[in-house]
């Protein structure tokens, strides 16, 4: 993923706006399922995961909701932090933290969608 | 012995204006949806690669102190999107007159409380796969 520190800061902003308006759909979508999870067996939860609707949904509220923390961490942390360097790091593991996160998730969703045991 | 010198008033003496309070309660809501993103992930890498986690996961999910935070997490996402709406309507020049700012922000609450207690109300468990 590109260094977000790197992007044009009109761009930044942008494209803050725009994973803001994916969201509110995505969202909405999400939190209204999400207390139902809690009764689900692990094989009911999986199984509601690997419809194709469910999937492409799920997938594209990790990456876009994954984009848009990025970016509103990276403002919090300029706005917080004025030491450089403990920017710099607090950067770097906001990324790191979140670029993992994401990975963890769509590795899990491909595994689904694979067939992993559901 | 030698009085201190006197000290400017901190922010804290200040009431800030309803505005400010829900702009920082943004910030602070972000950082909270942030967390449980990544708990979201790792519920479903649970789900596919350890049954016995996914299950003590849920377990913990439902106790009293998860239930908690479960539905502080669901709030927070409607608070968090609903101040979001408000920042995008002020992207485009709307909203900004003085008498309306309070009207909108408390609006803004009532949507989010609402549409917490539409979750929790129709939400619930007994969905078909």
């Amino acid at each position: 993923m590109t260094k977000v520190s790197s992007v044009r800061p009109r761009t930044l902003w942008a494209l803050e706006r725009i994973t803001a308006l994916c969201l509110i759909p995505l969202g909405l979508w999400f939190a209204l399922h999400l207390p139902r999870f809690q009764s689900l067996s692990r094989e009911a939860f999986v199984s509601w995961c690997k419809e194709p609707l469910h999937l492409a949904l799920l997938a594209a509220f990790l990456i876009i909701a994954s984009l848009h923390a990025r970016l509103g961490l990276d403002t919090i942390i300029e706005d917080y932090v004025s030491d450089q360097r403990l920017r710099r790091h607090a950067r770097w593991l906001s990324g790191l933290l979140l670029n993992g996160s994401l990975s963890m998730g769509l590795l899990a969703l491909g595994a689904m969608t694979l067939g992993a045991p559901s | 012995m030698a009085r201190p010198p006197p000290l400017s008033p901190h922010l804290e003496i200040y009431k800030l204006p309803l505005t400010a309070v829900l702009s920082f309660s943004h910030r602070l809501t972000g950082v909270m949806l942030v967390l449980g993103l990544m708990m979201i992930a790792l519920v479903l890498l649970l789900a596919v690669g350890w049954p016995q986690g996914f299950t003590s996961v849920q377990q913990g999910l439902i106790s009293a102190p998860g239930q908690i935070l479960f539905w502080l997490f669901i709030y927070a996402l409607f608070f968090h999107l609903c101040h979001g709406v408000r920042h995008l309507l002020w992207d485009s020049l709307q909203g900004f007159e003085a008498h309306r700012q309070l009207n909108i922000g408390v609006f803004q609450i009532g949507v989010s409380i609402f549409l917490t207690f539409i979750t929790y109300t129709f939400g619930q468990p007994d969905m078909a796969p």
